[in-house]
């Protein structure tokens, strides 16, 4: 944007204008403050009730709480830590995570995470999870959850990122 | 004068023999420094004691058939949707690499439920199947899964207060290491990466792996 004001210093009617344009698109489009990205979900093998979700929650706006979170393909989805303490490992369920503004939480293996309780199938490669997230600010999210093959190593893990628009 | 000289010489002589002696003697009764490992490796390997327990397939495991090959040892539960799987992926890559790295060292995985309400043999096949065709999966009655997780160094409790479905376990984090007598021989400690445990798995067959 800095760029385009300055190609266009020399007509700074058309400068203004186009300016003013912009912000009148950023408002109309109401850019919602927490973005979920890099989601994804732990195949499970056969026989398993439980799965795990991780994902990265970026926050642009202020102080939020994910508090609650459920999809089709669980009987319920619960916040959890994983805690090492002592060299023992525990899960612990969390009642609201919070994000601090301007902040962003990553859920990832080995830490915390969203436990798919009571999984209706097993949870296959390839396949989507659709899953709604609850903040206290921001409201539900809605984020389709591609399942992977954790087996593979991690550089082959094909995350699904989010596309900003140009 | 040369008398004195030769006297001195044989005095000299046996401090220096004296010393050598107490030096070598001290070198026996002092531990040779440990290797350097991500966990502990213990000088002298520690037998597990008895216990019986029942693997995968149904059949009947006990001290006896952790010999004769290097046994990495797990104690989770198969209702554990994170750290389990995450270590289950790391080992069947340590598993990988030590076929690599040590084509000589017979390795065999275990996997040992710490919820044996939960995970029958036929459930514990299943998933540790996933992982690896050859890892095997242990369970049991509880105290002698006790028994095991105590020997090997490791511990597991309820958190009590919880639904009696979808009941939670805590468990130790690290993962056991047997020497082909059945000993203990080390333990790593989390968080476990697959090319450290396997570095240190070499270590470890470089100074131990001859013995019997």
């Amino acid at each position: 944007m800095g760029r385009m004001i300055a190609t266009n210093s020399s007509r700074p009617a058309l400068g203004v204008l186009l300016v003013g344009l912009l912000c009148v698109r950023a408002a109309a489009a109401a850019e919602p403050s927490i973005h979920i990205v890099d989601a994804w979900a732990r195949a499970t093998p056969p026989g398993v009730e439980t799965g795990a979700v991780y994902c990265k929650i970026l926050n642009h706006g202020g102080a939020d709480r994910l508090v609650d979170a459920r999809s089709p393909a669980a009987h319920g989805v619960e916040i959890h830590a994983s805690v090492s303490e002592n060299g023992v490992v525990e899960m612990r369920r969390i009642d609201a995570l919070p994000v601090d503004a301007g902040a962003s939480v990553e859920l990832a293996p080995g830490g915390t995470h969203l436990m798919l309780v009571g999984l209706a199938a097993p949870l296959a490669a390839g396949a989507k999870v659709e899953l709604t997230l609850v903040f206290a600010v921001a409201g539900e999210i809605a984020v389709e959850v591609p399942v992977v093959d954790a087996r593979a190593p991690p550089a082959a893990h094909e995350h699904e990122h989010e596309h900003h628009a140009q | 004068m040369k008398r004195a000289q030769s006297v001195s010489i044989g005095i000299a002589a046996a401090l220096a023999i004296a010393v050598g002696i107490a030096a070598g003697l001290w070198r026996r009764a002092t531990p040779s420094p440990p290797l350097e490992i991500g966990g502990y490796a213990l000088p002298t390997p520690k037998p597990l004691g008895a216990f019986e327990l029942v693997d995968d397939r149904g059949t009947k495991f006990t001290a006896r058939d952790f010999a004769g090959h290097w046994s990495f040892v797990y104690f989770g539960y198969t209702y554990c949707p994170d750290v389990c799987p995450l270590t289950l992926v790391e080992l069947a890559d340590v598993k990988k690499r030590i076929a690599e790295r040590t084509p000589g060292a017979p390795v065999s995985v275990y996997f040992v439920s710490v919820d044996p309400r939960r995970d029958s043999p036929e459930r514990l096949h299943e998933y540790v199947s996933y992982f690896d065709p050859d890892f095997h999966g242990l369970t049991g009655d509880v105290a002698q899964i006790t028994a095991l997780a105590n020997a090997a160094g490791a511990v597991f409790f309820v958190p009590p207060g919880q639904d009696e479905h979808t009941y939670l376990v805590s468990h130790s984090s690290s993962i056991a290491l047997l020497e082909p007598s059945g000993a203990l021989r080390a333990v790593f400690t989390a968080p476990h990466d697959a090319a450290q445990v396997a570095a240190d798995f070499a270590k470890i067959y470089a100074r131990y792996g001859g013995q019997r």
